[in-house]
């Protein structure tokens, strides 16, 4: 992972990580080399508390960034994630709606990209990459 | 940049993956989609067509009953692991339980 910036400087490298904590356990490390960890989670009890481990592995691999993307949550679970962002002390990345276009395209086996590209998760998530995109060209023009 | 995407199995980190993927590479941008999960479905859920998401080579090769991994430099493992899928986005395959093993 960490060697393909030296073929392609401009590449975004995208690891879709396995579900739980093994690739940041420091047998595994997968993610050692990751500049930034978006951390994802549900609204539920459950969900956060991977979400709370997870954020101190990464602090103790050294990933420089961690962030929070708070996934399927209506209007009322915004505080929830806020909360726990401020607790945690990492930054809250995006909140993307719960969205019946996500199930649909699911259900065909299909990007949602592709078969509902207006829907509000489809839009929260392309917000999310602008909002990356940005906060790395700032933190590039001041290094 | 090098993002990971973590989280608890079911909470949307896939579907959030193959979006973000497909967003960065529709601003210009080269995109490495790496699927580090053994029952993998980035690609598939990016919308590769299923005989190309089956014709997929995973760097973890368990075929031959071992677990190797090869030592590539990065413009070998893209010309020999990567697949281009919609909007550009180069899709990589970490691994595919294909037997069950002893660990």
């Amino acid at each position: 992972m960490r060697d393909i910036e030296t073929v392609l400087p401009e590449v975004v490298v995208v690891a879709d990580m396995e579900a739980g904590l093994e690739h940041l356990s420091w047998a595994g490390g997968t993610l050692r080399y990751a500049d930034l960890l978006l951390v994802v989670a549900e609204p539920q009890v459950k969900s956060l508390l991977t979400a709370s481990r997870t954020i101190a592995l990464a602090r103790e691999l050294g990933i420089p960034r961690v962030a929070l993307v708070g996934n399927r949550g209506r209007d009322s679970d915004k505080e929830t994630f806020e909360a726990f962002a401020r607790q945690h002390q990492v930054e809250l990345f995006a909140l993307i709606p719960e969205d019946q276009a996500v199930v649909r395209a699911d259900r065909v086996g299909a990007c949602v990209l592709d078969r509902e590209p207006q829907a509000p998760a489809v839009r929260a998530i392309e917000a999310l990459a602008e909002m990356i995109a940005g906060s790395a060209a700032a933190t590039a023009s001041t290094e | 940049m090098r993002i990971g995407i973590s989280g608890k199995g079911g909470v949307g980190k896939t579907n959030i993956s193959a979006v973000l993927s497909r967003a960065f590479a529709r601003a210009g941008h080269h995109v490495v989609a790496i699927d580090c999960d053994s029952d993998p479905n980035l690609a598939a859920n990016s919308g590769v067509p299923e005989d190309q998401v089956n014709r997929m080579r995973p760097l973890l090769d368990q075929s031959g009953g071992k677990r190797e991994v090869p030592t590539l430099g990065p413009t070998e493992l893209l010309a020999g692991y990567g697949l281009t899928g919609p909007d550009g986005v180069t899709f990589v395959l970490g691994a595919r339980a294909e037997k069950p093993g002893g660990g």
